[in-house]
C-alpha cells in the first residue's frame, strides 16, 4: 500500500522527497487542489471512500500518516 | 454602534468592568456589553441573531444527541459481540445518513434568515428578468455581520455533526460565541473550538499586552478613516465619470479600488484584532502579507484566510469528495476537483455580494486558478530547464505583480452589477489610448481630490507596505511582532499612539456617512 501511495504522490511532485516527507500540508507541499486529487486517487486504488471529515493535515502530512487512514477506513 | 466615539465611549465603559468584575463572571460582563453593542444596531437585528443563536443550539444539541447514541449502541455491540462488522457498518451508516439530514435542516434554517435579508433582491431581479416582470420587491438591510457569523454558525453544527466538537449546553456561552462585538463588523469567521476556551477563560489586565492592541487598533482606524476613506473618494469619482473614461476605468480601478479595499478590509481587521487582543482573546489572524502572493491560489491563502478556510473546509472538500464527484471521476480523474473548484467559487461570489456580478467574479477566480494548477507541469519543467531565471527576483516581482493586477482586475466585478459593461471595459483596457489616458494630468485632477490628498494617499500606501514589510508571516513565532517591539518601549509607543491619534482627527474622514456599516466587506 506504501508502494502505491508513494508512486501517486510522486507523480504529483516528482521533485519532493515523499518517502521521507512528513509535513507534507504543513510544509505547503500538498495544497486543496492536491489533496482532492490525492483523494479520488486513493478511493480508486484502494477502494475506499474517504470522506471530508477525514481529511485532516495530520492524516495527510506522510506516506505512513495516509496508509494508516486508508486502513482504518476500511475497519468500522 | 459605528466606529466613532460613541465606540469609543463603549469600551470606556466595557473594559475596566471586563477587568474589575469577579473573574468567573468575566464572560457574562462580555456577553451583556456585545448584546449591548449589537443592540444599537436596531431591534429587528437582534431578534434575528437571536433567532439564529437558538437554532444553532437546538441543532447542535440534536446532533450531538444522535452522535452520542450511535457511540453507546455500537460500543454496546461491539462488547458484547451481538453485531458483526456488516451490522455495525449498516448501523452506522444509517445514523450518518440521519444526521446529514439533521444537520441540512439546521443550515437550511441558518441560511434562510441570509437569504431573506441579503438574497431577496436578487431573487426578485432574477425573476423579474427571466419572467420580463417588474416586481419592484422589498430592499432589506442586511443586519450587521450576519454573513460571517452564519458562516461561524454552520461551522459549528458541521463540527458537533462531525464529532469533532462537544455541543455547547450552555445558552449563554453560545450566544455571546455568536454576539462576540469585536467580529460584528466584518469577521473574522471563527470557529468554536478555537474562539470558545478563549472567551470563557479569565483574563487579568496586562498592560504590556493592552498597549500591543490599541496600537494595533489605532493603526487600523489610521488605514481605515485616512487612507480608505480619502482614496474612497475618488473611487467614487471615477465610478460617477466611468462613462467617459472608456478603458482607462479599469486602470484606474484596478489601483485606486485595490489601495481601498486594502486599507478598508485590513484596518477594519485590525481594529477588531486590537480590541480583542486588549480583552486577551485572540482572533483568527485574516491576513498574511497579502501583497507578497505570487499566484492567484497563493493570494487566496493569504488574503480572507477564515473565509478560505471555511469554504474549504465545509464546502470544497465535501463536495469534491462527495459519492457524485467520485463518480465523475470514472470519466476524468480531474473531473472532481474541477466541478467542486468552480461550484466552490461560484458560492463564494454569492457570499461576497447578491449579484450575479459577484458570481462571475468567483468564477473567473476559481477558472484562472484551476488553469494555473493544470499548468503546473510546464511550470516545473521551465523551473528545471531554467533555474537561475525561474529563482530570480525580478521574476518572483514579475509574478507578485501579475497576481496584484489579476485579483485586482477580477476585483472590479465587485463595482458594478452590469458584468458585461465591465468584461467589455476590460476589453478597451488593452487599447493604447487607455494606458496613455492615465498620465493625461487632467484626469487626475478631476477626480477631485487636492495634491495634499493625494501626498496623502501616498504616504499612506508606503506606510502600509512599511509595516507590511515588518510584520511577520502567520505562524512565525519567532519573529516578534512589530507591536511587541513597540511596546517594549513605552514612551516610544506613547509617542506612536499619539501620532496615529492626531493623524486619525487631523487627517481622517469621518463623521456622517463614515460609519462602520460603511466597511466595503461589512456589506458582504
Amino acid at each position: 500500500m506504501e508502494q502505491k501511495i508513494i508512486e501517486i504522490l510522486e507523480k504529483m511532485h516528482p521533485t519532493v522527497d515523499i518517502k521521507h516527507e512528513t509535513a507534507l500540508v504543513d510544509e505547503g507541499i500538498l495544497d486543496s487542489l492536491d489533496i482532492v486529487t490525492l483523494v479520488t486517487e486513493l478511493n480508486a486504488a484502494f477502494d475506499v471512500c474517504i470522506p471530508a471529515v477525514e481529511i485532516l493535515p495530520s492524516n495527510f502530512n506522510s506516506v505512513e500518516a495516509l496508509a494508516t487512514m486508508v486502513k482504518r477506513l476500511d475497519d468500522v | 454602534m459605528s466606529l466613532s466615539l460613541a465606540f469609543v465611549l463603549f469600551l470606556a465603559v466595557l473594559l475596566p468592568l471586563y477587568f474589575l468584575a469577579p473573574r468567573r463572571g468575566q464572560w457574562i460582563i462580555l456577553l451583556i456589553g456585545s448584546i449591548i453593542f449589537y443592540g444599537f444596531s436596531g431591534w429587528r437585528n437582534l431578534c434575528v441573531l437571536i433567532a439564529l443563536t437558538i437554532i444553532v443550539y437546538v441543532f447542535g444539541r440534536l446532533l450531538g444527541r444522535s452522535l452520542d447514541r450511535q457511540t453507546e449502541i455500537l460500543k454496546a455491540h461491539r462488547a458484547d459481540g451481538s453485531w458483526d462488522k456488516p451490522t455495525r457498518r449498516a448501523f452506522r451508516d444509517r445514523c450518518v445518513a440521519r444526521r446529514k439530514w439533521l444537520l441540512a435542516a439546521g443550515v437550511v434554517l441558518t441560511l434562510s434568515l441570509l437569504a431573506v435579508f441579503k438574497y431577496d433582491s436578487l431573487l426578485i431581479q432574477t425573476v423579474n428578468m427571466l419572467a420580463g416582470t417588474s416586481y419592484p420587491g422589498p430592499k432589506l438591510v442586511v443586519p450587521l455581520g450576519l454573513s460571517y457569523v452564519t458562516l461561524s454558525a454552520i461551522s459549528y453544527m458541521v463540527d458537533v455533526s462531525r464529532g469533532q466538537l462537544a455541543p455547547e449546553k450552555n445558552l449563554a456561552k453560545l450566544t455571546l460565541f455568536i454576539f462576540y462585538f469585536p467580529q460584528m463588523w466584518q469577521g473574522p469567521i471563527n470557529r468554536y473550538d478555537e474562539l470558545a476556551p478563549q472567551l470563557f477563560a479569565i483574563h487579568s489586565f496586562d498592560a504590556p499586552r493592552a498597549l500591543q492592541g490599541a496600537l494595533r487598533a489605532l493603526w487600523g482606524g489610521v488605514k481605515k478613516v485616512v487612507v480608505a476613506n480619502t482614496v474612497g473618494l475618488a473611487v467614487q469619482a471615477v465610478m460617477q465619470a466611468s462613462g467617459n473614461l472608456g478603458g482607462t476605468w479599469t486602470w484606474l480601478m484596478i489601483l485606486l479600488y485595490s489601495i481601498q479595499i486594502y486599507a478598508d478590509f485590513t484596518g477594519g481587521m485590525d481594529i477588531a484584532l486590537g480590541v480583542s487582543h486588549v480583552l486577551g482573546i485572540g482572533l483568527y489572524e485574516n491576513f498574511d502579507r497579502p501583497f507578497g502572493a505570487c499566484s492567484v491560489a497563493d493570494y487566496w491563502r493569504r488574503w480572507h484566510r477564515s473565509m478560505g478556510r471555511f469554504f474549504t473546509d465545509y464546502v470544497f472538500y465535501p463536495l469534491s469528495v462527495s459519492r457524485l464527484s467520485q463518480k465523475l471521476s470514472r470519466l476524468s480523474r480531474r473531473l472532481p476537483l474541477w466541478t467542486a473548484t468552480l461550484v466552490t467559487w461560484a458560492l463564494t461570489g454569492l457570499w461576497h455580494g447578491a449579484g450575479w456580478n459577484f458570481v462571475v467574479w468567483g468564477l473567473c477566480n476559481g477558472l484562472f486558478i484551476l488553469l494555473s494548477q493544470e499548468l503546473r507541469p510546464l511550470r516545473r519543467r521551465f523551473g528545471e530547464k531554467f533555474s537561475r531565471v525561474a529563482a530570480s527576483r525580478p521574476l518572483t516581482w514579475l509574478c507578485c505583480s501579475g497576481t496584484l493586477f489579476t485579483v485586482g482586475l477580477f476585483r472590479t466585478l465587485d463595482l458594478s452589477p452590469d458584468a458585461g459593461r465591465v468584461l467589455s471595459l476590460w476589453g478597451r483596457a488593452a487599447t493604447p489610448s487607455a494606458v496613455v489616458g492615465l498620465f493625461d494630468a487632467s484626469l487626475w485632477t478631476a477626480l477631485g481630490l487636492s495634491i495634499a490628498q493625494w501626498g496623502l494617499i501616498a504616504l499612506g500606501v508606503l506606510a502600509m507596505w512599511l509595516v507590511g514589510r515588518a510584520t511577520p508571516h502567520v505562524g512565525d513565532v519567532h519573529t516578534p511582532s512589530l507591536g511587541e517591539r513597540l511596546a517594549r518601549r513605552p514612551m516610544l509607543c506613547a509617542v506612536v499612539c499619539a501620532l496615529m491619534v492626531v493623524a486619525i482627527v487631523v487627517f481622517g474622514r469621518y463623521g456622517l456617512g463614515y460609519n462602520a456599516m460603511d466597511f466595503i466587506y461589512g456589506q458582504f
